[in-house]
């Protein structure tokens, strides 16, 4: 614990301190003493092993520096480069280290890396000059973290060394359904708008919600990401019951919002006995289930 | 041979046993089962569940209520948020399946929503004094009556939120050092209580949680956000915090550890951490050595999620230059590298002893 927030805390504070831009350090010491520590860190973790966590904190650490050195590489020669190009370097530099580390921490800085790049690419390029819908940005992250999450469920080691973190399937199981609900809840809200892409983001999420459940329920039972799968499907179904209700009665009744709001109780009540009861089944009273 | 089934207290006291756990862990492990075996019986997940359902549930109540201009003043804000609070402690007494602690957990909500609005209306929504008053008193009388969890989580989280923006509105930051005596004051006695009520379970982690993010604004006034110059110094949360934590190692260790190399070495990194570091920092560790100490993951995870918003919020604070916060972050970084190091030669088994929960996703409790 206190080697991940030491070291968290010096690499906080190496970034604090190339982002003060001191003037009196020149560009090829500024480069020089980055890339000094890049080489450090991977020669300490050559050193340390990678079996050993302290040797997965230093190519960490060196993933981390390596976005730093492409920061101060920006700062020093102003190429008017988009930010995007920044992180999607960052993530194609240091994804040989990420592969090999077999470390949880570093796989959600790889994939906070890659997500931050692509998001950047669609603000900046894709939207503006492509004019590509939000939609394929949802789907793109979708993918990118059902593939990360199917390594983790079907590799165990051998196709792509994940390690076997469990609060990281949950974190991939969200980051998954995140941007998948996000064009089926405004396929619901806004009907009247419908565009294709739109249609195939909402049956990807259909689709991911009913292999979800099945796979989390009979091959690998874990509840959390069932509750997961099933949270995020109330909020899906109580947005359609409650748009159905609002729309046909409209707002200034009284008597709907009551309606929805038992409508509310009563499907996530209904999901929470499920829940209970699937908890409750031969399957998970093994190793899957924490309470 | 005994007829009756092994409990866990014959087999920590077993002769083979007892020499292998150090003084007090007994009592602990036993702590831990009785707070774990009288805490509610529904799973984490289906307690969030429901308390999200619930929220939304209560602002429909809410919507009904004024769409159906049943309140229309103040009073009948009150009034109406009187009669769900009450209307919720009776069902919410049965515990009969999740629909009924929903819908009470949901009038809860909805009542005491309404008794702050009403109030608020009544002081013309300049008060917010007002506010914080009526709610500190709905949560004295709800929380030893009304048995749920997520409220009894809930109404503390938003009494503390309420006197943040108390402060903030009231531009008394000095009060912001109070607020976070109050809330290490809570957590202390709550957590190192040997004997933890039950229900005494969500005041705790409320005020775990509130701790670090009082701080966390502490350290945003400092950022210039408002508009306001608080310029507040953090050395008094600093040395507020120094202190808990060496009275939180003496509570772990045993008083008579206090000369022993380690001990010594993690009071003085400590006394240096308050002098020169940021009370998220600080607050960080605190949980952290809690989470690790009790084998609780969820302080654990206050520690994991507010570190990296203390350190994004202290980078943006206006006050200090880049230069001396990298000095100050790093600095800490390496004084905690430092201990681990030094606390390693000290203590050769304490290696063995880390958990990683990066690594194996499981640690020892």
């Amino acid at each position: 614990m206190l080697l991940f927030f030491g070291a968290a805390l010096v690499l906080a504070g190496i970034l604090f301190f190339f982002a003060y831009n001191w003037k009196e350090m020149g560009r090829f010491y500024k480069l020089g003493v980055i890339q000094g520590a890049v080489l450090i860190c991977i020669a300490a973790a050559q050193w340390k092993g990678l079996s050993d966590t302290t040797g997965k904190v230093f190519v960490l650490s060196a993933s981390v520096l390596t976005g730093v050195l492409l920061a101060v590489y920006g700062q020093i020669y102003q190429t008017g480069a988009d930010a995007y190009e920044l992180f999607s370097g960052w993530a194609v530099l240091i994804a040989g280290w990420v592969f090999i580390a077999r470390f949880a921490a570093l796989w959600m800085v790889w994939l906070a890396v890659v997500n931050t790049g692509f998001i950047l690419f669609w603000v900046q390029v894709g939207k503006p000059l492509y004019h590509i819908p939000y939609e394929y940005l949802c789907l793109l992250l979708a993918v990118i973290h059902g593939a990360v999450l199917a390594g983790f469920e079907l590799g165990t080691g051998r196709v792509i060394p994940l390690p076997r973190n469990r609060w990281m399937r949950w974190m991939l199981v969200s980051a998954v359904l995140i941007p998948l609900s996000l064009p089926t809840l405004a396929l619901i809200v806004q009907f009247g708008e419908v565009r294709g892409q739109t249609v195939l983001a909402a049956s990807a999420w259909a689709v991911t919600v009913v292999g979800g459940y099945r796979w989390y329920r009979t091959c690998t039972p874990d509840m959390v990401p069932l509750a997961l799968i099933v949270l995020n499907g109330c909020a899906v179904l109580l947005t359609l019951i409650g748009k159905g209700i609002l729309e046909t009665t409209g707002l200034d009744n009284a008597g709907a919002f009551l309606v929805v709001g038992l409508f509310i109780l009563g499907v996530v009540s209904l999901a929470g006995i499920w829940l209970k009861k699937t908890a409750a089944g031969p399957a998970f009273h093994t190793e899957g289930v924490d309470h | 041979m005994k007829s009756n089934p092994l409990t866990i207290e014959d087999v920590l006291t077993h002769s083979r046993v007892r020499p292998l756990l150090a003084e007090g862990d007994v009592d602990r492990i036993l702590d831990h089962l009785r707070v774990a075996n009288a805490s509610e019986k529904e799973p984490v997940y289906i307690r969030i569940l429901v308390g999200i359902g619930a929220w939304f549930a209560a602002l429909c109540l809410i919507l009904f209520l004024a769409v159906a201009s049943l309140i229309d003043s103040g009073a009948g804000a009150v009034l109406w948020g009187g009669v769900m609070l009450g209307a919720a402690v009776v069902p919410g007494r049965w515990r009969r399946g999740i629909f009924v602690s929903q819908l009470s957990l949901a009038m809860a909500i909805a009542g005491n929503l309404l008794v702050l609005f009403g109030f608020a209306e009544y002081s013309g929504f300049d008060e917010i004094g007002v506010i914080v008053f009526a709610h500190a008193v709905i949560t004295l009388l709800m929380y030893p009556l009304y048995s749920n969890s997520t409220y009894r989580f809930l109404s503390p989280t938003a009494l503390a939120a309420l006197v943040v923006f108390w402060i903030v509105d009231a531009r008394v930051s000095v009060w912001f050092h109070g607020l976070a005596a109050a809330e290490i004051v809570l957590v202390g006695t709550l957590f190192l209580s040997r004997r933890r009520m039950p229900a005494l379970e969500p005041l705790a982690y409320s005020a775990a949680l509130m701790l670090p993010v009082v701080l966390l604004i502490l350290n945003l006034s400092q950022a210039h956000l408002w508009r306001t110059d608080f310029n507040e110094p953090l050395w008094p949360s600093n040395l507020i915090l120094a202190l808990g934590l060496i009275i939180l190692y003496l509570y772990l260790a045993g008083v008579h550890h206090l000369r022993d190399s380690w001990m010594i070495l993690a009071v003085t990194a400590t006394l240096l951490l308050g002098v020169f570091t940021t009370p998220g920092i600080l607050v960080a560790v605190g949980l952290l050595v809690m989470g690790y100490a009790f084998g609780d993951r969820v302080l654990s995870a206050f520690a994991f999620l507010f570190l990296p918003l203390f350190l994004v919020v202290f980078y943006y604070a206006l006050n200090i230059d880049l230069a001396y916060k990298s000095a100050v972050v790093a600095g800490s970084g390496v004084l905690l590298l430092l201990v681990r190091k030094i606390a390693g030669w000290c203590r050769p088994d304490s290696a063995e002893k880390s958990a990683d929960p990066f690594v194996s996703g499981k640690r020892d409790t």
